[in-house]
């Protein structure tokens, strides 16, 4: 069986209505929205799945305006590999903004969260140090 | 509101009662069977030396010179079975192959009754059966066939316990999960050596279960050998001659006027010990085989 | 307490993982475009598959490329293992199924739903591993060498070498060598799915049909499989059905999007997961329904 859900509320509902029962959204608002803005709605998805799916895709396409909400992501994502999701994706942006947001989750409630940047921080520049040694020995 | 729970409560406790009770006749049972058995045949044995049960060549009690070697009611008992399981078990293997990798759902819905109810028809109709129509066809073919022999009722009594060999084996291979046969078709294997050399060997506990269970109820068959057998103890492995079983004997004692303490009388308790023994080895096996069906797939 | 422990270690072993890799970040295959003739393997036209009245599968045109990474998503019953099993004409197995249309196979050219082809000989050439790992319940040794003597491969020296190959391919000699002989149920659940895949690959298809091969498995033993997926297209074309659409966006170069027995849309994975062209496609990557 396939459901749907409204891209608002995120409550099941059924495929042909026009306005969300539960929170009067207007679904034909969301016909008109790009791609990009429905990546966007859906960080709020409550499947944890594609919560990491849309954070991954906003990595892959360079999305710079989703990063507001994923500043606010942050502070109220409670599960830790979605969390690393956005530490990826942050990365892969990788702008000042990003950035800024990345030093702001090194004090992350999770300490998970902090002690996962710092490890990647580290074997990145233990790599860059090995390559440049090899490339030295040669 | 209040009563009503306790009448719940009641009934709860009648229930359990009477699932007791049940549960406690049948083990009762079972526990007075072994002590009669039991109790008559140490009275046997008080008057007849085990050893002699075990060694003499003759099975004679109710002769003038009584002798009591249990060994041709034995070999007579086994050759039967084993004439039965050698026609049971290829067939039902080969049934049992059919009816679970190759069968249509409509033929297995008409098949597998049919061979259910093989164990329903009365056995003394197959014991008439075997007289009257199978032996006399047999004598055509088989040269030196008597009237009574071991031959004719070993066949019928291995289609008569088809519904172990084939049923339980179809279904202990039906058991075998549908996904591990579709790993042998997709790596291009046929439905023949998927079924012989993946789903048996699976199911394998269960098959040999099956015939296990088939081979005991042959050894344990009465009406079929005493009718198409013969009366006859004889010590052969000739299946063309008349013979004894175990069975046959215990029918033939207790079906005569015998006085009751007599040792004839307890002749038959001595014997039906031991083909309880028997049976009891024969059924832990097949039961402890078939524990080993729920292997991990 | 306890599960607590293992929850966090599980993470752990989930950074460790992923820090491996971070250097090389998840990228998307984009190089090789479906040009020549040549790098098409099988070619898909006009595919109906009826499970009796019922039409499973509405006018599929589809071209899966040579050695990539195939990837079919879409909501459960859309019918991408319908479309999957066609492939190696699975759904023979039952009564009732009818296919219409083709799929042309390269370089043979053969048409695999003619009724007249070899069905042993096209599943020997189009491996498969299924949803949940299901090993035969044999020694590790003899669920690979199955498929081989299956083939008509009795030369037991022959039997070894090759067991041992698709055993390092499936990434899993290390960890079993030492125990050939122990019961395939023995291995862990990712273990058997290795094991399955070294099964598949050990009779060496030209294609590898993947069924949800991760969905009944932890996520450090998706992570391992996936990466042999990978390895697995240097000589391979697989074609993968799941569920996990951030599975389909990392492993595969191409991806199908499929609704209601229909193929919605079939590109580039990473146009389809970046710029779909389908409103569709697009509610489904974010989650509108599923």
């Amino acid at each position: 069986m396939i459901h749907f859900f409204c891209p608002s509320c995120w409550r099941e509902i059924s495929e042909s209505v026009v306005m969300c029962p539960y929170c009067n959204y207007d679904l034909r608002d969301f016909n008109c929205l790009s791609y990009d803005d429905k990546l966007i709605l859906s960080l709020k998805h409550p499947i944890k799945e594609i919560r990491r799916l849309i954070i991954f895709l906003i990595g892959l396409k360079k999305l710079k305006k989703a990063l507001p909400e994923l500043e606010k992501m942050i502070e109220y994502e409670e599960d830790p590999i979605v969390l690393i999701e956005i530490v990826k994706t942050l990365q892969q942006i990788n702008d000042k903004y990003a950035k800024a947001i990345l030093n702001k989750m090194r004090f992350h409630r999770f300490s998970i969260i902090s002690r996962y940047i710092e490890q990647i921080e580290y074997s990145q520049i233990k790599e860059f140090y090995g390559k440049a040694t090899n490339f030295n020995n040669k | 509101m209040f009563s009503f729970i306790a009448y719940k409560k009641l009934l709860d406790k009648c229930v359990l009662a009477v699932f007791f009770t049940a549960g406690f006749i049948t083990i009762f049972i079972t526990v007075g069977i072994v002590y009669v058995l039991l109790s008559d045949a140490i009275r046997f044995f008080q008057e007849v030396p085990i050893e002699r049960f075990l060694t003499e060549k003759e099975w004679t009690p109710v002769f003038a010179t009584k002798k009591f070697g249990i060994w041709p009611l034995i070999t007579g008992t086994f050759l039967i079975a084993a004439i039965a399981v050698l026609v049971s078990v290829p067939l039902g293997l080969v049934i049992a192959i059919y009816l679970s990798e190759y069968a249509s759902v409509r033929v297995k819905e008409i098949a597998k009754p049919i061979i259910e109810f093989l164990e329903a028809v009365p056995t003394v109709v197959y014991g008439y059966f075997t007289l009257l129509f199978v032996t006399p066809i047999l004598q055509k073919i088989v040269p030196g066939l008597e009237a009574f022999n071991s031959l004719a009722p070993g066949i019928v009594l291995g289609f008569m316990i088809l519904p172990y060999t084939a049923s339980m084996a179809e279904d202990a291979m039906k058991g075998v999960p549908q996904r591990i046969r579709e790993a042998s078709y997709a790596l291009g294997a046929t439905r023949l050596r998927t079924a012989i050399t993946i789903v048996l060997p699976a199911a394998i506990s269960g098959v040999v279960a099956g015939f296990i269970l088939g081979a005991s109820r042959a050894i344990g068959e009465t009406m079929v050998v005493a009718i198409a057998a013969g009366m006859y103890p004889n010590l052969t492995l000739d299946p063309r001659e008349p013979i004894q079983t175990m069975t046959g004997y215990i029918v033939q004692v207790a079906l005569g006027d015998l006085p009751y303490g007599s040792i004839e009388y307890l002749s038959i308790f001595a014997v039906g010990f031991a083909l309880f023994i028997i049976a009891f080895i024969f059924n832990s096996i097949a039961l402890w085989l078939r524990s080993r069906i729920r292997e991990a797939y | 307490m306890v599960m607590v422990g293992t929850i966090i270690n599980n993470i752990k072993s989930l950074f460790l993982k992923t820090t491996n890799k971070s250097t090389e970040t998840v990228k998307l295959n984009t190089k090789n475009d479906v040009k020549k003739e040549g790098d098409i393997k099988l070619e898909v036209k006009d595919l109906n598959f009826y499970y009796g009245d019922f039409r499973a599968l509405k006018n599929i045109n589809l071209k899966i490329p040579t050695r990539k990474i195939t990837a079919l998503i879409g909501p459960s019953g859309c019918g991408k293992t319908t479309l999957l099993r066609c492939f190696n004409r699975m759904h023979d197995l039952y009564p009732g199924s009818r296919y219409e249309g083709s799929i042309i196979f390269y370089p043979d050219g053969i048409n695999i739903l003619a009724p007249n082809i070899d069905l042993l000989n096209l599943r020997r050439k189009v491996g498969m591993v299924f949803q949940r790992p299901n090993p035969f319940p044999k020694s590790i040794f003899e669920n690979v060498a199955y498929g081989l003597r299956v083939n008509g491969i009795r030369d037991k020296k022959l039997i070894q070498e090759k067991v041992e190959w698709a055993l390092k391919s499936a990434a899993l000699w290390d960890e079993v060598k030492d125990r050939l002989n122990a019961n395939a149920y023995s291995l862990s659940g990712g273990q058997q799915q290795r094991l399955c895949i070294a099964r598949a690959i050990a009779i060496e298809p030209d294609i590898v049909l993947f069924d949800e091969p991760t969905s009944a498995l932890d996520p450090i033993s998706t992570a391992k499989i996936e990466e042999l997926i990978i390895t697995l297209k240097e000589k391979l074309t697989i074609i993968i059905v799941t569920h996990n659409m951030q599975q389909a966006a990392r492993v595969s170069d191409y991806t199908g999007f499929m609704y209601l027995g229909e193929l919605i849309e079939f590109d580039k994975t990473q146009k389809i997961f970046t710029v779909p062209s389908q409103k569709l496609t697009e509610d489904y990557i974010t989650g509108r329904f599923g």
